[in-house]
């Protein structure tokens, strides 16, 4: 990918960005809009996240202005994770898995209280170890493993310790 | 305050054991790419519930430690860096593997974290009581301007774009207000939704953010496969003589990795770049740099561990997490009902005690094993991602089921792992976003209880020297980027 491709990409993911917090800011006026005023507090329940919300509509606009004025807005940034530049080349990176894990962690929150945290779990395991292994019968064979035992084992041991699980 | 009973505590079998299991599984998951400590400390918060409140502490503080640390091994063998505060080792870590010299670059990087460490040790207990008697003083408006501080230093300092640095702060701050108003006890931002009454789980939030959103990063290098190592650990035993030829390198890092941890939320990535790239200025070699040269990665892995006790230092005395990985021991102290802060040195003394020794012990404790067997932590590296990322989800409901027991908090955790993804990909830095999280709730407490006292009036912010100080220093740090980038782009256009 050329810088060029590189810089267009994050300019777009930065208008996605500055528009969600101008949502998550409006929606938080909006929320706000009924909020009571308490009698005995100067400010009253409504103001600092008000504040916090016009704060964030502001650099967000001004974020905005500067994708579109076609200023420098990523920096050196560090990523908390791992940094996937610094780690070796030689295989394809493939969004599709997370898109797929994530589909698949939301079907499990919902199966979770359907079928039971161990077989939601055991399904979950299944699934997500089948997408991300290189199905190889050795592979296929191991995420079956681990997805027996440590869902069966994870449920034991958690009810062993007390923890309510559905 | 009385260390000695802290040490005393952590030489008998249960804490001892829990020392050294932190500090392992904290080395392993440091080392591990795609998990962080700070994962790893989200991950085990909720099973610290039914510790008492000291072990959880000496649990989590050795955890800290440990992950700061097992960056370094893969770093140097593999040119992976399992935590961000070890890609700078890898410059010259790896150059020096390569070169035949594996040994010698883990045991400069392992004896360099061990120094580092304990003389952010020496800083952490020298200057955490004088501290906290400093901060008896301050009111509701020295705190909330102290909280803004760290919020503005965080977004401006995390290596990126101070105006998304911002936002994700605030956004943070943003998530923390729904539920019941605590002040005035009115429900706000709830929507009609009876779940949101009790407000967004912050362990939920914090699960999502740091542990589901790296598992989603990390899904889509699930088919990255590492070459088989083959190395030695000759020479991992450095000579005294090499101890005294680095001994001023070692010390100017390690001041740097202290005063870096105790700016409030910044990490321990940006105590390693400003202390290379000092070391690198400073040389009279800087061309050696970046070849497999000991000088730099001395000064990255002391700065990084040196961070650990500067980041503790605000932590225990302000109730202000020097890192985003702080922030979590920060809520586990929280949910233990132990309010950090001035008074935590009177009226939890033993918690104290017992986070400073585990501090310095987990550190000779990470010597030990990583010398004795960072060849075999290396090649848990060849597990595939197949195996581990679902246990991992598995065990973040579990956790968020822990607390209260609640399906809203598994979506909450859920949501907030995507959005964390969402915001990693747009390279907005997410400590931020924790630190506000946190923050947010003691900042809101502190100004309203500043203009319950003042009748409403705001002019006490700037009429107090500390809040005006904080207040103005908090400007310089916003202003600063953007006056940067423009004198840069200046220059730029003079040279074009």
């Amino acid at each position: 990918m050329s810088d060029q491709d590189d810089s267009g990409g994050m300019a777009k993911r930065d208008v996605v960005f500055a528009v969600s917090m101008i949502a998550a800011a409006g929606l938080t006026i909006w929320g706000l809009r009924n909020q009571p005023k308490a009698p005995y507090d100067p400010v009253g329940a409504a103001a600092v996240p008000f504040w916090t919300a016009i704060i964030v509509l502001a650099l967000a606009v001004l974020l905005l202005a500067r994708v579109l004025l076609k200023h420098s807005t990523r920096g050196n940034a560090i990523s908390m994770f791992t940094m996937s530049e610094a780690v070796d080349d030689g295989y394809a990176v493939r969004p599709w898995l997370s898109v797929h894990a994530i589909v698949l962690s939301f079907a499990y929150t919902a199966a979770i209280p359907i079928a039971g945290f161990m077989y939601a779990s055991i399904g979950f395991m299944l699934l997500l170890g089948w997408l991300l292994s290189d199905r190889t019968p050795r592979a296929i064979a191991l995420v079956v493993i681990v997805a027996l035992v440590g869902a069966v084992g994870l449920d034991q041991g958690f009810r062993t310790l007390l923890i309510d699980l559905p | 305050m009385d260390l000695t009973q802290g040490f005393l505590h952590l030489l008998t079998p249960g804490p001892f054991g829990l020392l050294m299991l932190g500090t392992l599984l904290g080395i392993i998951v440091g080392a591990l790419p795609g998990l962080t400590g700070g994962a790893l400390l989200a991950l085990s918060l909720p099973f610290t519930y039914r510790m008492p409140s000291v072990d959880g502490v000496i649990l989590m503080t050795a955890m800290y430690v440990g992950g700061i640390s097992g960056g370094l091994i893969t770093a140097t063998l593999m040119r992976i860096p399992g935590e961000p505060s070890a890609v700078v080792t890898t410059l010259d870590g790896f150059p020096m593997a390569r070169a035949g010299q594996p040994g010698r670059a883990l045991g400069l990087g392992i004896s360099a974290s061990l120094i580092g460490g304990a003389l952010s040790w020496v800083a952490l207990v020298t200057l955490s009581p004088t501290m906290a008697r400093l901060a008896l003083v301050f009111g509701p408006f020295e705190n909330f301007a102290l909280v803004l501080m760290a919020l503005v230093l965080i977004a401006a300092l995390s290596q990126g774009s101070v105006v998304k640095g911002l936002l994700s702060g605030l956004f943070g701050m943003l998530v923390s207000f729904p539920g019941i108003d605590e002040t005035s006890g009115q429900k706000r931002l709830t929507f009609g939704v009876t779940e949101l009454d009790g407000g967004f789980s912050s362990l939920a939030v914090i699960l999502g953010v740091f542990a589901i959103s790296q598992v989603l990063a990390d899904a889509m290098h699930a088919n990255q496969r590492f070459e088989r190592l083959d190395a030695n650990v000759k020479g991992i035993f450095l000579s005294p003589r090499e101890y005294v030829h680095q001994a001023w390198n070692i010390i100017r890092s390690a001041v740097i990795g202290v005063w870096i941890g105790i700016l409030p939320g910044v990490g321990a990535s940006i105590s390693s770049i400003v202390a290379y790239s000092t070391a690198k200025n400073m040389s009279k070699t800087p061309e050696k740099f970046g070849t497999g040269f000991a000088d730099g990665i001395v000064a990255a892995e002391t700065a990084n561990n040196a961070n650990t006790g500067g980041a503790l230092i605000p932590m225990i005395t302000l109730g202000i997490p020097g890192s985003p990985a702080a922030s979590i021991l920060l809520a586990a102290l929280l949910m233990h009902n132990i309010q950090p802060g001035p008074t935590l040195f009177t009226n939890s003394p033993e918690v104290v005690s017992a986070l400073m020794a585990t501090h310095l012990f987990s550190h000779i404790v990470m010597y030990v094993m990583m010398v004795a067997g960072c060849m075999m932590i290396a090649r848990l590296m060849y597990i595939q991602r197949a195996y581990i990322l679902p246990i991992i989800i598995v065990l973040c409901v579990v956790g968020a089921l822990a607390e209260n027991g609640r399906m809203f908090d598994i979506w909450t955790m859920i949501g907030f792992g995507v959005i964390g993804f969402a915001l990693e990909m747009a390279a907005v830095p997410l400590g931020p976003f924790v630190i506000g999280l946190i923050l947010a709730p003691l900042a809101e407490g502190q100004l309203r209880a500043g203009l319950m006292a003042s009748n409403g009036s705001l002019l006490p912010l700037i009429e107090r020297p500390v809040t005006l100080s904080f207040l103005l220093v908090s400007l310089l740090m916003f202003v600063w980027p953007f006056w940067r980038d423009r004198r840069r782009s200046r220059r730029t256009a003079a040279i074009v």
